[in-house]
């Protein structure tokens, strides 16, 4: 009776599944197809796609972009692997120094450009004071032409190796204690340990990792543009600043859709190995996994060769990796605390006559603060509203979507590669055709042009996520429920939902700090400050931190509280939460 | 059976909430789109505006520490003199106010009703503000009170077809020249040659660089913007000793007419071998000119760099009056060599998508007067754009009228024309990049310097054909 009632209601089995995925499939057409397909037009049709050479500095801005790329890449890669061995080593304090190595990768990108940008000042930055000590005179970084990508990589490489770290740290941890505690008996070396066994055990996550990190750089503009507004910009810009200087500052929107093009194809080729990577269709069921990929999932303990390579130094073992640790960790929160104690100087320390860098403040100055918080109160209301909707939104798209995907295969795996293709994508690629969006409906300069825009970078990322965890939720308990006669709606409803919380928070926290920390959507698709008139004034708080300078110089105190204002709540969050933002930013690299 | 009848409600219930979500967001929708934009666009950062529920609303965008302290004051006068009247005044800083005007006037927004902004970024806006001439004829504006070389500068724009037209009305004026700190200069007065040519300036700043323990000059060569003003300063020297004729209006000193740049000449490879030397003559600080920039001029000038401080500096005068009070009044200024200033300073458009536009002439008419243009000096710390103003602020400030007289002398004798067609913006960045690639640390010959300087010139005619 039951069984026949649930075949016969229209809202059971396949139609439900289409219905669930519905709202998303539409959205992302609407959102992602319609922008790429319109930059397309535009730039074949205005021949602008085919004259790119003829803007300036295009060349050089492509070598920027790959040197941007290359150099962010190598360097998160290998710190971020170091780190993730020696934590993965230190089970004292793991958790300790994983919160504090942690601290950058909450920050946002544009207050991380203010942050580098006190570091870097060749006059009264701590860097350049302490190379002095070596009798070292520090260049004016953000300054010189031979300098300023360097500080940039610098500077990407600080906020993004964390994420390089999380993700093969959370790879060894996968990794059985058996290997570890045979490969000792062996007598097998540190060298040979990781470069034999552990590290190709772990080749798909490092891989994730790797052009993960590579995506991230390839689409980064706020960092660039916080430093490209700073210095020489010519020896700094990438693809997506000299779009966004086309299309919004120069007035070459036709180029400004070509770079999209570019920057879209060019996009294309890490998201395209990481799909192959990430073996959609075996996670979702749909292919029989091949055993011979599955190292890193199901381990079998192998038999170790004789180490050819010579084993590490003892120290690793010992106590001293607490003290790389240590050091790393000073180094990943130092550049905050400097922030910090800059927000609370007075005049004199801020910039001491004759140079040199106060490390602590003598007294405490809280009129950057007074300022800041005084400034920022429609930033920040607009930052509120909109990650909050954003947040609902997203979640109601993803959840229904999610569930279809993982229970139906609904559209078999083009759904998730289309998520995963759009993830891959820098917002400049949608920002010219978004804002010709905004324009026609009347919406530019209201919340509700970031609502329905922030959920493009957030929706895709947020169903991948509720995919991998509602995959891990047995089978069996759906086809329990069904048999006792729920329907599709009230099994996500009553059983999966509760069931993924731990999905759900990490959902929520990547979505809150994605929106937090936008800043290209908010800076061409508002105008004003919100002031009280529901819905006008679209600017977030990462705009107020970009604009920081004015004509009679950097007001230095009032812009370092800024960027400690919003950086502190999602630190704070994160820290209380860590598990599950662990979780959520680890889960699609490490089960690939 | 139990299961199936609660299945049955929560499906009923997500139903109707997704009804619910619908509708109040057809509704949000619906009295978003029945309000009035000109009654609903008025969002400011500024401490001036204030709610009015039935009259105008005008809103102004400034530059942040540049103009902004000026209008917030005016719009308190002019909201005080016009009951009903809402200004708003928002600010932006200099390196994102372009890409903030630029994107609303794109979007044919209404918002923001008066643009402001320095002469080369009136230039870019001038596609989307409206021509002044008919605004000026029927309210019978005295356009003469406005200082001329600030308003070649900020406003008069020329067209494609060869007529100026009036974009906007200069509201602040500046220039660009060279300061020095008189207590240094003194000391050293007997030995240094008066800056009369730029080969006196090299030898001035080489021999206090190498003799003083001061360096000679700050030198703003960030090719963000300053490398374009700090090269039209030291080209107009040479502009002026050929044979390549006057000013373009509009296009400047760089042109000799419409499409014919006059750079690529051997007055630009001479200026740039020029600014070459200057950067040279302090081996010191070649690396760092990329990095000095307008922002950070007061900082370095005040408080030194490297542990030195400087005694010259290639400047704008809207700055003087904070570096004066940072260095209690020992710095001065004079014109640069060859008796020549940049001209620069702010002006005011209109935007020609505006609901107000009389009333937003009325207020930039009620903005120039004298009583009104003294508040630059008063609230903004820099200078008119009139002569009334001007000679307001000197019955007000007795003590100060040398400087107001030498300032005002200063802001009239131009001579090193910027370029402010629509396309100026997107021709900086060009001109900029190619001078950094031969200027120190790079290294080039005249013959290289030449070749750039020719591309440049082929780089641009195309985007002001179509600009």
């Amino acid at each position: 009776m039951a069984e026949r009632s649930h075949s016969t209601s229209f809202f059971s089995g396949r139609i439900v599944a289409y219905i669930l995925v519905l709202p998303v499939v539409a959205y992302l057409a609407v959102f992602t197809l319609f922008p790429i397909v319109q930059d397309m037009y535009i730039s074949i049709s205005s021949g602008a796609l085919f004259s790119l050479n003829n803007l300036p500095d295009f060349s050089q801005t492509l070598l920027n972009t790959a040197i941007f790329s290359v150099g962010t890449v190598a360097i998160e890669f290998v710190a971020g692997t170091l780190l993730a061995i020696l934590l993965d080593r230190a089970n004292k304090y793991g958790s300790f120094f994983l919160i504090l190595l942690t601290v950058p990768l909450l920050v946002s990108p544009v207050a991380v450009g203010v942050i580098w940008l006190l570091i870097l000042d060749p006059q009264f930055g701590p860097l350049n004071y302490l190379l002095s000590f070596f009798g070292i005179k520090g260049p004016f970084w953000v300054g010189s032409q031979n300098t300023i990508m360097l500080s940039a990589i610098l500077a990407s490489s600080w906020e993004e190796t964390p994420m390089v770290m999380l993700i093969v740290y959370a790879a060894l941890k996968s990794i059985p204690r058996q290997v570890y505690e045979a490969a000792e008996v062996d007598g097998v070396g540190l060298l040979s340990l990781y470069g034999r066994i552990i590290l190709p055990m772990i080749k798909p996550s490092l891989a994730v990792a790797g052009l993960l990190a590579l995506m991230i750089s390839f689409r980064s503009f706020d960092l660039v543009y916080m430093f490209a507004i700073n210095g020489p910009f010519a020896y700094v810009q990438t693809l997506p600043y000299l779009l966004y200087q086309a299309a919004f500052v120069s007035d070459f929107q036709q180029y400004g859709y070509a770079l999209a093009i570019v920057v879209m194809v060019l996009a294309l080729v890490p998201s395209y190995f990481l799909l192959r990577l990430m073996r959609i269709d075996e996670r979702l069921g749909l292919r029989k996994r091949e055993e011979k990929k599955r190292r890193g999932i199901g381990f079998k303990i192998p038999s170790f060769p004789s180490p050819s390579l010579p084993g590490l130094p003892k120290f690793l073992l010992s106590p001293f990796k607490y003290f790389f640790l240590a050091i790393a960790s000073l180094i990943a929160i130092f550049p905050f605390y400097w922030v910090l104690i800059t927000s609370l100087k007075n005049a004199d320390e801020l910039f001491p006559s004759g140079g040199g860098a106060v490390f602590l403040p003598t007294k405490v100055d809280l009129s950057g603060w007074a300022t800041a918080i005084t400034d920022m109160y429609g930033y920040i209301v607009t930052s509120l509203v909109v990650t909050l909707s954003v947040v609902v939104i997203t979640l109601a798209f993803s959840i229904p979507a999610a569930y279809s995907i993982s229970r139906y295969k609904t559209l078999g795996t083009k759904l998730v590669s289309w998520n995963i293709i759009v993830n891959s994508m820098p917002s400049v690629v949608f920002v010219i055709p978004f804002f010709s969006l905004v324009r026609s409906l009347g919406l530019y300069d209201t919340w509700f042009a970031l609502i329905m825009t922030y959920p493009v970078f957030t929706v895709p990322i947020v169903t991948w996520l509720l995919i991998g965890f509602m995959e891990d939720i047995p089978k069996q308990i759906d086809e329990a429920a069904r048999i006792d006669g729920l329907s599709p709606l009230s099994i996500l409803y009553r059983i999966i939902i509760p069931l993924s919380k731990p999905g759900l928070v990490a959902s929520i926290l990547l979505t809150v700090i994605n929106c937090w920390h936008e800043f290209l959507l908010t800076l061409i698709l508002g105008l004003t400050v919100f002031s009280g008139k529901i819905p006008y004034g679209a600017r977030g708080v990462t705009v107020y931190v970009a604009n920081f300078i004015s004509a009679r110089g950097i007001d230095w105190s009032t812009i370092s509280a800024a960027a400690v204002l919003i950086s502190i709540p999602l630190i704070v969050l994160v820290v209380l939460l860590q598990r599950y933002y662990i979780s959520g930013l680890t889960l699609g690299a490490v089960k690939s | 059976m139990k299961m199936r009848q609660s299945s049955g409600i929560s499906t009923a219930v997500i139903a109707i909430i997704v009804v619910i979500i619908i509708a109040i967001a057809g509704i949000a929708f619906y009295v978003f789109y029945s309000t009035p934009p000109s009654q609903t666009t008025s969002s400011t950062s500024s401490t001036s505006s204030q709610s009015s529920s039935s009259g105008q609303t005008l809103t102004i965008m400034s530059i942040s520490g540049f103009t902004d302290s000026f209008y917030k004051a005016v719009a308190q006068d002019f909201m005080a003199q016009n009951p009903g009247v809402t200004v708003n005044v928002l600010s932006a800083p200099f390196s994102g106010i372009l890409q903030q005007e630029q994107t609303s006037l794109q979007a044919r927004d209404s918002s923001i009703d008066i643009v402001t902004g320095t002469p080369s970024m009136i230039g870019t806006l001038a596609q989307y503000t409206l021509d002044l001439r008919p605004y000026i004829q029927s309210s019978n504006f005295n356009m003469s009170d406005i200082i001329p070389a600030m308003q070649s500068s900020n406003g008069n724009i020329a067209l494609p077809n060869g007529t100026v037209a009036v974009k906007a009305l200069a509201v602040m004026s500046d220039a660009m020249l060279v300061y020095y700190r008189p207590s240094v200069w003194n000391q050293y007065k007997s030995n240094l040659k008066e800056l009369t040519t730029w080969d006196n300036f090299i030898y001035d700043e080489s021999y206090l660089y190498n003799n003083s323990g001061y360096y000679g000059a700050f030198i703003e060569a960030a090719t963000a913007h300053e490398l374009w003003n700090t090269y039209i300063d030291v080209y107009a020297y040479y502009y002026h000793n050929s044979n390549l004729g006057p000013a373009q209006p509009g296009y400047g000193i760089l042109f000799t007419s419409r499409l014919k740049p006059s750079f690529n000449s051997s007055a630009g490879v001479n200026a740039t071998i020029t600014l070459a030397r200057m950067m040279s003559a302090q081996p010191d600080l070649v690396s760092s000119y990329g990095g000095f920039n307008y922002n950070n001029f007061p900082q370095y000038y005040t408080k030194g760099f490297n542990g030195k401080n400087f005694v010259m500096a290639i400047a704008w005068l809207a700055q003087f009056s904070s570096v004066n009070k940072t260095l209690n009044g020992d710095v001065a200024f004079t014109m640069l060599p060859g008796g020549y200033t940049q001209e620069g300073g702010s002006g005011a458009a209109i935007n020609k998508y505006s609901k107000n536009p009389e009333l937003a002439f009325k207020f930039l008419a009620f903005a120039l007067s004298p009583g009104e243009q003294a508040k630059m000096f008063d609230v903004q710390n820099a200078l008119p754009g009139t002569f009334s103003g001007f000679r307001y602020l000197i019955k007000e400030h007795p003590n100060l009228a040398s400087y107001f007289a030498q300032a005002l002398k200063a802001v009239q004798a131009g001579g090193a024309e910027p370029h402010i067609i629509s396309s100026t913006w997107a021709l900086i960045p060009i001109l900029d990049n190619a001078l950094a690639s031969v200027l120190p640390p790079n290294q080039a010959t005249p013959q290289q310097i030449s070749n750039v300087l020719q591309q440049v010139a082929n780089t641009w005619i195309p985007i002001i054909r179509h600009g």
